[in-house]
């Protein structure tokens, strides 16, 4: 393989993989009868006109499906890293402060102290689920666990605590950071939204699985980096940047973003919006988001498939 | 040909490589660098695909159902489609250049009339 056929291979990657499969081979014999043999790369207009003619083509991915399908799978997208961002920094949490006992928090009984880790560890199971099966029963399944595993923690706190937040869990007898009474209502009605949103709209694309990694990946650096936060904030605004970047070719993952960031900010704002909390932000929070989810789903009309109206 | 049909003639003007793209197939079915060299050639060397400008007309230009595949051959290890015109694309095709030739008809006719000396006569600068 030369060189030439190697780099056009690799341009031919910003085109989405059934179109790849269909017509790559095709397009790389032209390519490649087109461009001088003693060239390294495809000349700059045909790079340009690839990248255009790839994000025109993913872009048309969209268009099969109805824009009630395709928010759906935004929303549900949103959810996924919203739980599992959740779940993820509860997890870190109690590893990092494991043995340190914070004070003015209260001891759980024993018989409930396993459930701080269970519950997140069991949130992440109905994430895993929820992406990858298609039957919705399964998810339900996995999802009745993960609710009484929020639920038992709360129940037993409130009946300790019962004024102010419902803070007070322990692991293996040490009292650590928990979860708050408002951060597990939207925890458990998300759970609810994602059950019902399974196995509706398209199949889920491997593509969201780079972002979604990301996300879920910095409150770990963050918990366990020690003094990372910058760069955790910096890795959450990339993927939040990128999404809004590309809204030209898909409206989809700006809409997930302001899922996500709803979601957060009204569980309390404990993990993403710690960092950038301030009264300026949460002033600008709720007409930014509305605004942006506006622009979002309308942009979302234009790639979507168009469905016929009934007339009256 | 287009009897019991409706009239599938582009109401918008058609740009100009995809109309160099359907040009090019006028005299047979071309496979996609040989329409790239034919309408390079057609243009007088003005229009110069790019690959990716290419496979997306096609794709749009098969969808309209103005170009169809008419064969494929497997050409060094990899595979070779032809593209053809339908009989919609090559209506098209005539609507689009008798639209060109209207709007040409225009201009050419009022520089006629308004005599040889107002055509590329030299506009002295403000």
């Amino acid at each position: 393989m030369t060189r030439l056929e190697r780099h056009s291979r690799l341009l031919l990657h910003v085109y989405p993989k059934q179109y790849r499969a269909e017509r790559a081979e095709e397009m790389l014999g032209t390519l490649l009868e087109a461009t001088p043999e003693e060239r390294n790369w495809p000349r700059a207009r045909d790079a340009r006109a690839l990248l255009a003619g790839g994000l025109r083509a993913r872009a048309a991915l969209n268009r099969r499906l109805p824009l009630r399908a395709n928010v759906r799978t935004a929303v549900f997208v949103g959810l996924a890293a919203f739980l599992g961002f959740s779940a993820v920094a509860r997890l870190s949490n109690l590893y990092a402060n494991a043995g340190v006992i914070p004070g003015g928090w209260t001891r759980l009984p024993s018989s409930v102290g396993w459930t701080p880790i269970l519950g997140p560890l069991l949130t992440l199971v109905v994430v895993l689920v929820a992406w990858f099966s298609r039957r919705r029963i399964a998810v339900l399944a996995a999802a009745l666990p993960a609710a009484a595993a929020f639920l038992i923690p709360l129940t037993a706190s409130c009946s300790v605590r019962l004024a102010g937040h419902c803070y007070g869990y322990a692991q293996f007898g040490q009292p650590v950071r928990g979860i708050g009474f408002y951060e597990s209502v939207i925890q458990l009605s998300c759970m609810t939204c994602l059950v019902t949103l399974a196995g509706s709209g398209e199949p889920r694309r491997s593509g969201w699985l780079v972002p979604l990694g990301l996300v879920l990946l910095s409150p770990a650096l963050l918990e366990l980096g020690g003094g990372v936060a910058e760069v955790t904030a910096v890795l959450v605004l990339a993927v939040a940047a990128v999404s809004i970047a590309w809204i030209v070719v898909d409206a989809r993952p700006m809409i997930a973003v302001c899922v996500f960031v709803l979601a957060d900010w009204l569980g309390g704002g404990g993990n993403l919006l710690t960092l950038i909390s301030s009264p300026a932000v949460t002033v600008v929070l709720l007409p930014g988001l509305g605004a942006a989810l506006a622009l979002a789903i309308w942009r979302l009309r234009y790639q979507s498939a168009r469905t016929p109206r009934l007339r009256a | 040909m287009n009897a019991g049909r409706p009239d599938r003639r582009p109401v918008t003007p058609m740009r100009e490589p995809t109309y160099f793209v359907l040009a090019s197939l006028l005299d047979g079915p071309l496979h996609g660098y040989a329409i790239i060299k034919r309408a390079e050639q057609m243009s007088g060397g003005r229009v110069r695909l790019a690959t990716g400008t290419l496979y997306t007309a096609l794709d749009r230009l098969t969808s309209e159902g103005y170009v169809r595949l008419v064969s494929e051959e497997i050409v060094a290890g990899r595979i070779r489609r032809s593209y053809g015109l339908t009989d919609d694309g090559a209506a098209a095709l005539r609507a689009e250049a008798q639209r060109m030739a209207e709007a040409a008809r225009l201009v050419t006719r009022s520089a006629r009339a308004a005599g040889p000396g107002r055509v590329g006569r030299k506009v002295r600068p403000a």
